[in-house]
């Protein structure tokens, strides 16, 4: 018959080893799909010939096995789009924008959708997302230009409604100035950037500094900024970013070998020489994002 | 005394129409946009324009005063019969002289009273000078010309508040910028501010003693801070420091200023080449805030905008726990809407800094509750929730930020006007500034 104390030292025993055998467990197991968006480029040009076995993709430095390597020309896309609507985009600024807007939907299929975040101080759903395009032409055809700017706000709408729904989310940022009404601060931005797989394009008619906010959130999210000098090239600088959109891959994985919890690095290379490859630096995950 | 109004471009009528939101910023550097509509004219100085010959070098009757005493005189009259507050005829009238007449008076007069009293009155027994500025006997007697300049500071003031001036420059060497939402555009100077600065400076014995000086400072500096000029708000602010250095509400002012020129809307401006913002850096300004409050506080402990303030820009410092602090005493002071909004907000936020998630909770709902069509507590719970990880309530929190009523008011969001809430009551300053000068003989 065993004593009491012999009891209890059995039993904390066995729950150091059970422990024990729950954090290994923790460490090794696998966690959800982890999607990566690789661009990649030879002289500046889509190279779009490259099926998953041409990839190798590092997680926090481990090789992982790529299940599936799609070209996003194959699949719908769901766009968010966040336009800056402050005082300062008006005149001439103003008709350019809304043509590029016309130019970028009429370059949709119809199983694209798109909804449209319009911003000054506020932060408004001028069309929730769908694939009646006309809605969102009509949004942004009713909003007048007033006030000033809540950049870092809308991109975090952007990045939470992308969020509810979305199989494969691009968000689209149009913004002339700077932001001077938030309540976000940048930084709270791109740490809900790093823990969702949108990739943000940003289109800007002012040359920013390296160190902004619109740089950091579309380097962070492996998507591009494109300074345009000239308002009229506005409509070129949508098509060039949805376009470069759909000729990303997106691979797949089930992380393997790698922590759950908190920043995954990611390393992505192309097994050839001579090619440009774009993706995010890596993605963090929760315990809710298990 | 050099004038000013040399080497600088005299524009007629007014240009770039001011918005509401903009924010008009010293900003070092003489440049000229050619883009600006400037009509420049070079300037026409009247011969007996500079007082320190009419004062020191000659006496008024060898050189031809007449065209001096003249203005003088209709100077002195529009001062007396202005009615404060009033767009009436005298205002109205000096409104559209050339400046140069004015700057002519003004440096005239501030030259005057800044003489010691023997020299005041015997300038001033002179008969053509005395019956022009309209002196009693005593004023005579005691060399004493503070009712004038009393008068004449109102009467510019006047000009300037009612936008009765219809000359505007813009001196090379320090120019107004006006940045309204990332663009930049020259502003043209209201040198009605600067006339009345100039004649208040002068008040006898000294500024600092007189209640009426100092209730000028106030009011002013409260309503160019109400409307944004910051440029004008420093010069004032700056002068009044050195006068008034133990005064709770200027500190408070003070302090106001550089947390506005640490937060984004004046850090975030982009500047042509070689220009420079007339302010420090934004950890630099809070500092400087920060010293202004806490003395603030020292003169004055029941100030709950002063506790605010300084919670504030202790959070913005990197100190969440005497953030708190400050900004619990703040709620506790004042029971004031929009004041609570702005404590629940910031408390918040600090709690949320330092990961006590319950209370921050607590915080931002208490502000949503307060205003219920802000959009800033929605957006807080929002990445609470995400900090919680909760990406469903996060996402349920937006939607409601979508759904809010909206007709685009900046009062929809306290957040937006912070940087006024502090100056809410200038137009109740300004009138008791006005009764004040009013009640003069």
């Amino acid at each position: 018959m065993m004593k009491p104390k012999q009891f209890a030292w059995l039993m904390i025993v066995i729950l150091i080893g059970f422990r024990s055998l729950f954090a290994q467990i923790t460490f090794y197991t696998s966690t959800g799909e982890a999607h990566v968006d690789v661009l990649v480029t030879r002289n500046g040009l889509p190279v779009n010939d490259l099926k998953a076995s041409d990839f190798e993709v590092f997680d926090n430095g481990v090789r992982q096995k790529i299940e599936s390597a799609k070209l996003q020309l194959q699949m719908p896309i769901d766009a968010i789009l966040v336009f800056d609507m402050s005082r300062s985009i008006d005149g001439e600024l103003l008709d350019h924008l809304k043509d590029a807007l016309h130019e970028l939907l009429s370059d949709f299929s119809e199983k694209d959708r798109a909804a449209l975040i319009i911003f000054n101080q506020a932060v408004v759903l001028g069309s929730s997302l769908g694939s009646n395009f006309e809605l969102v032409k009509s949004a942004l055809e009713q909003t007048q230009p007033s006030g000033n700017s809540s950049l870092i706000d809308a991109c975090y709408a952007g990045l939470i409604l992308a969020k509810s729904g979305s199989e494969l989310p691009l968000i689209i940022v149009f913004s002339d100035g700077r932001d001077t009404f938030s309540w976000l601060t940048g930084e709270m931005v791109l740490e809900t950037a790093k823990r969702y797989d949108s990739v943000v394009y940003a289109i800007s008619t002012q040359r920013r500094p390296k160190k902004s906010f619109l740089n950091d959130l579309t380097s962070l999210t492996g998507g591009n900024l494109f300074e345009v000098e000239f308002t009229g090239d506005l409509a070129s600088a949508f098509l060039d970013a949805i376009r470069e959109f759909r000729y990303r891959y997106r691979l797949a994985y089930t992380p393997k070998g790698v922590s759950e919890e908190g920043w995954h690095k990611l390393d992505v290379r192309v097994k050839s020489k001579s090619v440009t490859v774009r993706y995010r630096p890596g993605y963090m995950r929760s315990a809710s994002d298990k | 005394m050099l004038f000013r109004v040399i080497g600088a471009l005299i524009i007629a009528g007014s240009f770039f129409p001011v918005a509401a939101e903009t924010v008009v910023l010293p900003i070092s550097g003489a440049i000229l946009n050619p883009s600006a509509r400037l009509q420049a004219r070079s300037s026409t100085l009247h011969p007996a324009a500079n007082p320190l010959l009419l004062l020191a070098a000659a006496p008024p009757e060898k050189v031809d005063t007449s065209y001096l005493l003249q203005k003088v005189k209709d100077w002195r009259e529009a001062s007396v019969s202005h009615e404060p507050g009033m767009p009436d005829d005298a205002a109205v009238s000096v409104g559209k002289w050339n400046l140069n007449d004015v700057e002519i008076v003004i440096d005239w007069i501030t030259e005057l009273a800044s003489k010691s009293e023997k020299t005041i009155r015997r300038t001033i027994a002179r008969a053509p000078i005395r019956s022009r500025l309209g002196l009693t006997d005593e004023e005579v007697q005691k060399g004493n010309l503070n009712r004038v300049l009393k008068q004449g500071a109102l009467l510019h003031t006047d000009i300037a508040l009612l936008k009765l001036g219809i000359h505007h420059y813009i001196d090379l060497k320090n120019l107004h910028w006006a940045f309204d939402d990332g663009r930049l555009s020259p502003q043209p100077n209201n040198p009605h501010w600067e006339y009345a600065l100039r004649l208040i400076n002068e008040i006898s014995p000294s500024p600092s003693k007189d209640p009426m000086a100092k209730q000028w400072y106030v009011a002013t500096t409260a309503y160019m801070l109400s409307i944004r000029h910051l440029a004008y708000a420093r010069k004032n602010i700056d002068s009044a420091l050195k006068k008034y250095p133990s005064d709770s509400r200027i500190l408070l002012y003070a302090g106001a200023l550089h947390e506005t020129w640490a937060s984004p809307v004046s850090q975030n401006i982009q500047l042509p080449p070689s220009r420079e913002p007339a302010f420090e850096s934004k950890e630099k300004e809070l500092k400087q805030a920060r010293e202004l409050y806490l003395k603030a506080i020292e003169e004055d402990p029941d100030v709950a905008e002063a506790h605010l303030r300084l919670g504030r820009v202790l959070g913005l410092l990197g100190h969440p726990p005497q953030a708190i602090v400050e900004l619990r005493h703040a709620a506790a002071l004042s029971q004031d809407r929009q004041l609570s909004y702005y404590a629940s907000l910031y408390l918040g936020y600090e709690f949320e800094m330092i990961s006590r998630f319950k209370e921050a909770r607590d915080q931002y709902e208490r502000a949503a509750m307060l205003y219920p069509s802000a959009q800033s507590p929605l957006l807080a719970l929002s990445h609470l929730s995400l900090s919680e990880d909760n990406t469903a309530d996060a996402i349920k929190t937006i939607q409601e930020v979508f759904t809010l009523p909206r007709i685009n008011r900046k009062e929809d969001d306290p957040l937006w006007i912070y940087d006024l809430s502090y100056v809410r009551d200038s137009d109740e300053l300004i009138q008791n500034m006005r009764d004040m000068f009013g009640e003069l003989p």
